[in-house]
């Protein structure tokens, strides 16, 4: 099998493509060494800033300086949990006014029994 | 690895197209050969082996000796361009139609073994994954090592040979099918 593989290498070029490639390739010239080295400095320079980028970011997670947004902020942009919240206070304020009245009234009762006990005990 | 191949390239990166001129001697086969069993027709192998030594030459000066002969870094070149036309292609190949033009090419060997057939090996060799495929070719076709592969393929040496046993493997099966 090797040696059928091995019958493949008779496989080659057309002789006057070889000549007329070469002939061309050759009249071009090789690119001057500047321009590897800037797109060597180019690339070295975003391999480090992405580095330091990196660098800081994780020095920033670690710190806990750059923690996620608390659950509360996230729960407010809840629109269905912020109508839920919103008639739950509600509800408390109105039973903190019944409270309140039935406080009133016991302070209003207590007070004209007061006044009657009073009168009654007065000339 | 061509005689005094160290001194053409020095040769090559000051300037000297003489020196390059050698190097497109001795790799434009092989390369073309490479390109041509992976693409299976002509004309654009011929263009693409045009693009990969005018690519070498005006690179030749940013390329870095890394312990891998010259052709190692044709054959990368070479490979990415492959890549590049089959990624703006998206052409499949016809396994007749490579069968077809391939015979023209190659003529039948007198001295061939009966039980195996060299229109079914290359019928075989393109019914492979692309890795055992170019494995196949780099290896037992144009004859580099398994580290000169690596460096191409940019695998480790132990992945070379294991793709190498999987294609060899495989490429016994489908003969035999």
């Amino acid at each position: 099998m090797i040696n059928q593989l091995k019958q493949l290498q008779r496989i080659e070029p057309d002789a006057d493509f070889l000549a007329r490639s070469k002939k061309i390739i050759l009249t071009a010239s090789p690119k001057p060494e500047y321009i590897f080295q800037l797109r060597h400095a180019a690339t070295h320079f975003f391999k480090v800033s992405f580095a330091l980028g990196l660098m800081a970011v994780m020095l920033l997670v670690i710190s806990g300086r750059f923690a996620p947004a608390p659950a509360s902020l996230i729960a407010s942009l809840n629109s269905k949990q912020l109508v839920r919240e919103s008639t739950k206070y509600d509800f408390n304020l109105q039973l903190a006014e019944a409270q309140y009245y039935q406080e009133v009234d016991k302070q209003i009762n207590l007070a004209l029994n007061e006044i009657i006990s009073n009168g009654k005990a007065g000339p | 690895m061509l005689a005094g191949e160290y001194k053409l390239i020095e040769e090559a990166r000051q300037g000297k197209a003489e020196a390059f001129g050698a190097l497109y001697d001795h790799y434009a086969k092989p390369i073309y050969r490479y390109i041509y069993l992976k693409i299976s027709d002509k004309a654009l192998t011929e263009d693409i082996t045009h693009e990969v030594f005018l690519s070498a030459w005006q690179n030749i000066r940013n390329y870095k000796f890394q312990g891998f002969p010259f052709s190692s870094w044709l054959y990368q070149i070479a490979r990415n361009r492959v890549i590049d036309y089959y990624r703006t292609h998206h052409e499949s190949v016809d396994v007749y139609e490579i069968e077809e033009t391939t015979a023209k090419l190659v003529s039948q060997p007198a001295n061939l073994d009966p039980d195996l057939d060299l229109e079914r090996v290359k019928r075989a060799l393109h019914r492979l994954s692309p890795d055992q495929k170019e494995v196949i070719i780099l290896r037992f076709i144009n004859d580099l090592s398994p580290l000169e592969i690596a460096a191409i393929m940019e695998k480790s040496e132990g992945a070379v040979r294991l793709i190498q046993f999987r294609a060899i493997s495989n490429l016994k099966k489908l003969l035999n099918d």
